[in-house]
């Protein structure tokens, strides 16, 4: 009897082991073939002026012209290696100059807000400029 | 122990269960849930759509898209009635096989045509299963599709005041289970014109431990319909209204187990038709292995559960098939009230009947009690042949006979004499038993008591064979009669080769054969009414005879004139007393004990027994050697048969010796 509560046991946990946990990122990709990765907790996503718009919570994760959109998929991998955001007129604008752009602000996921020109060390970022906020993973 | 590990399974099974990564593309009719380990790449193209698991949405449909831990069962749709709304999910990996559309809580879902049962016979697919829970007052689904699923009710409470709550147009195989511990309830409304409550263009297929109830009062309403075959097993259904049948299907019907009870029609309790349009029956292709694949032929089948029926309309039916009917078992309870109807297409006066076939019908096992009230009401009414394997079948009809005018209008008549001069189209007496085909029991226990003008017990248009069972008849017109008519070009014999008879007649023959009648086996024990009546009648007028050459006979009241009697002695006395346990031996050895009629042939005035009379009626015996008669005998142990009417293999004693006389034909008592 033991035996066989021990085994059936074993079996649960054994299949509860089995699946896969919860991917952390759904991944853009962009026709151009950059990514943006952005967290799967709690997120939605809603269609409007022919944008994607990701939020989670009050906070917009980002919105991205449907036009330049290629494919989405969950990942544990946030693939990002260089970031690059397209506005809303499908421009391509490169990271760094975000990032560098007097009118961004970088928040860590603590809330702080990280020195501006500053380099930014291996993390998950919260970048705020003019009306566009997305997260970025920097590794 | 067990409780500690059960509790621990719960735990961890239902956090195994709420761990499950989803996105849930909502549009305005379904949630589309694909679980985030399935989903791979989903593509975006144009600006405008988006392809998640071979599905294609366009953006603009889509409400919002969102990520949560709900649990997904593959291949399943969730429709949930709440009041005024519905709300229905659909599995990730089926969402490109279904299409939903929502209008308040009338929900339509088109399963896809690349959905094929090739496909989900060979593994490529899963069939598709659909669960329907919640309660809406002005709620519906149609289902449409070209392939097998499965509906699951799961606690259900669905009303379309204007069709059908649940039409499925999917024209195949449909499994709709009830699940265990669930009540389901479905309506429709007086202003729906739809062919059923529950219609199903398919097979159908009631499984489930749980309960159906539907009311059906469409103008046009079946309880249930189904265009092809209707089975049913474990679950109970109950047709508390219908405007017409209770079930109405096609190809054949089969209830293997579970509890149907149908009450409140305006029709048939179920009617089974065939489908072809040449009404040609078409067995199984699989029939030698007991399937029905492929079958179309009419036919019923109840192999076990319980049925009960309470009919009410006029000549309408309990269970209804336009080909066989085949009883093996089950309980089997069905009461007609209504009277007769006249059918004016054919020119013919209708009445109830318990069971009707117009094929042939097989009775091996279950028990049977089938009850007719109504005028001209019958316990079973077939077309075809009737034979009984086993099973105990206990028919009773109270009702008198109906008559029509010659245009129709219709009378009931309370005197077996007045049906004379009517044409057979234009009458419909009650009987227990009404075969145009032959009858034959070869096993079984059967009861029969009519009590109405013209009710006759057991008759057949053909011949009648008895090789076994038991059958106890009790009728106020012929007992037991084998005819013949035009139609059937039967030979109007009656045969008892084996089994135990007690027939007994208050207004005419006990038995009685238009054809030629033999006695070769078995015991049979006939109380005809007398004077003119006999216990045992041939149709000598047209040639035929009562031949007797086997077999135990007791018989009250005179036997056919011209009787030939061989391989044995018949005697009789003509002092008897009624109510009276005797003995019968034959030479020497007790072939039965009988009790007498409650009513006795020095009592009264009139015709017979049953008319009291001063008649003085011959109690007639027949056994293989010589036989004798002790009267007022105590009997014990043994195996009681025919309602307690003849005791075999028991133990005899006390009473006194009865003085016999040689019976011959025409010699041994009056001729009338």
């Amino acid at each position: 009897m033991k035996k066989t509560i021990i085994l059936t046991l074993l079996c649960i946990v054994s299949s509860m082991s089995m699946r896969a946990a919860d991917y952390q990122y759904l991944v853009f990709t962009m026709n151009n073939g950059s990514t943006l990765a952005v967290t799967a907790t709690d997120l939605t996503i809603s269609f409007a002026n022919d944008n994607l718009i990701a939020t989670s919570g009050n906070e917009t994760l980002a919105t991205l012209p449907l036009a330049t959109l290629a494919s989405m998929e969950f990942s544990n991998d946030n693939g990002i290696t260089a970031i690059n955001v397209v506005s809303a007129d499908g421009a391509v604008l490169d990271v760094n100059s975000i990032i560098t752009d007097a009118n961004t602000a970088i928040y860590d996921m603590q809330g702080r807000m990280m020195p501006q020109g500053s380099a930014l060390p291996k993390g998950t970022y919260i970048v705020k400029n003019n009306n566009r906020t997305i997260k970025v993973n920097i590794r | 122990m067990k409780k500690i590990f059960s509790t621990i399974v719960a735990i961890l099974t239902i956090a195994a269960a709420t761990t499950a990564q989803t996105l849930n593309v909502t549009t305005s009719g379904a949630t589309y849930q694909f679980p985030a380990t399935q989903t791979g790449k989903m593509t975006f193209a144009d600006g405008s759509t988006t392809t998640i698991m071979g599905r294609t949405f366009n953006v603009s449909d889509i409400t919002t898209m969102f990520i949560d831990n709900s649990n997904v069962s593959d291949n399943e749709v969730n429709i949930t009635y709440n009041g005024t709304g519905a709300l229905v999910f659909v599995a990730g990996n089926i969402a490109q096989y279904v299409d939903v559309t929502v209008s308040g809580a009338h929900v339509t879902i088109t399963q896809s045509d690349a959905v094929t049962n090739d496909l989900i016979n060979d593994g490529t697919l899963s069939e598709i299963t659909y669960n329907l829970d919640g309660a809406s007052e002005d709620g519906s689904l149609t289902l449409g599709g070209d392939a097998k699923c499965t509906v699951t009710l799961n606690g259900l409470t669905l009303t379309n005041p204007n069709g059908a709550p649940i039409n499925i147009t999917n024209g195949k195989r449909i499994a709709m289970s009830v699940k265990k511990g669930t009540e389901n309830t479905l309506k429709d409304g007086t202003a729906s014109t739809a062919k059923a409550c529950l219609y199903c263009q398919g097979h159908l297929e009631l499984k489930g431990k749980g309960v159906l109830n539907v009311y059906a009062y469409g103008s046009k309403a079946h309880g249930i319909k189904s265009g092809d075959y209707t089975e049913m097993k474990n679950c109970t259904v109950n047709i508390l209204s219908a405007t017409k049948d209770g079930i109405s299907c096609n190809e054949y019907f089969l209830m293997e187990s579970g509890e149907l009870n149908i009450s409140g029609v305006g029709d048939d309790g179920i009617q089974c038709d065939i489908d072809n349009d040449e009404g040609t029956p078409i067995a199984a292709t699989d029939a030698a292995e007991g399937g029905h694949e492929n079958e179309d032929t009419g036919n019923i089948y109840i192999i076990g559960g319980t049925f009960n029926a309470n009919i009410t309309a006029a000549a309408c039916k309990g269970i209804k098939s336009e080909g066989d009917m085949i009883i093996t078992d089950g309980t089997i309870t069905v009461n007609t009230s209504g009277g007769g109807a006249w059918d004016a297409d054919n020119a013919k006066a209708k009445a109830a009947s318990c069971l009707g076939a117009d094929g042939n019908t097989t009775i091996s096992g279950g028990t049977l009690n089938l009850t007719s009230t109504g005028a001209g009401g019958k316990g079973i009414n077939a077309d075809g042949a009737l034979t009984i394997d086993g099973g105990t079948t206990t028919i009773k009809t109270s009702g008198n006979a109906v008559v029509a005018s010659s245009t129709g209008t219709l009378s009931v008549v309370t005197s077996s004499s007045q049906l004379d001069r009517y044409d057979s189209d234009y009458k419909s007496s009650p009987k227990g038993i009404k075969v145009d085909g032959a009858i034959i029991i070869n096993d079984g226990i059967i009861n029969v008591t009519t009590s109405g003008a013209g009710g006759e017990g057991i008759e057949s248009k053909t011949s009648i064979t008895f090789n076994g069972g038991q059958t106890y008849v009790s009728s106020s017109d012929d007992g037991i009669n084998a005819s013949y008519n035009t139609n059937t070009n039967g030979t109007g014999d009656l045969t008892v080769n084996g089994g135990y008879i007690y027939c007994i007649s208050s207004g005419n023959d006990a038995m009685d054969s238009n054809g030629n009648f033999y006695v070769k086996g078995g015991v049979v024990y006939a109380v005809g009414t007398g004077n003119p009546e006999k216990s045992l009648d041939a149709n000598t007028e047209q040639g035929k005879k009562l031949y007797i050459s086997g077999g135990t006979l007791i018989a009250v009241g005179d036997l056919e004139s011209g009787v030939s009697i061989s391989n044995g002695t018949c005697k009789y006395t003509s002092s008897w007393t009624k109510n009276s346990w005797f003995a019968l031996y034959n030479g020497g050895t007790l072939a039965a004990a009988f009790k007498t009629p409650a009513t006795g042939s020095n009592t009264g005035g009139g015709g017979g027994p049953w008319g009291g009379g001063s008649s003085s009626l011959k109690l007639i015996v027949y056994t293989s050697s010589t036989p004798t008669l002790t009267s007022g005998v105590s009997v014990s142990s043994g195996t009681e048969l025919c309602n307690s009417t003849l005791n075999i293999g028991g133990t005899v004693s006390g009473g006194s010796s009865v003085s016999l006389s040689n019976y011959t034909s025409g010699g041994g008592g009056p001729k009338w």
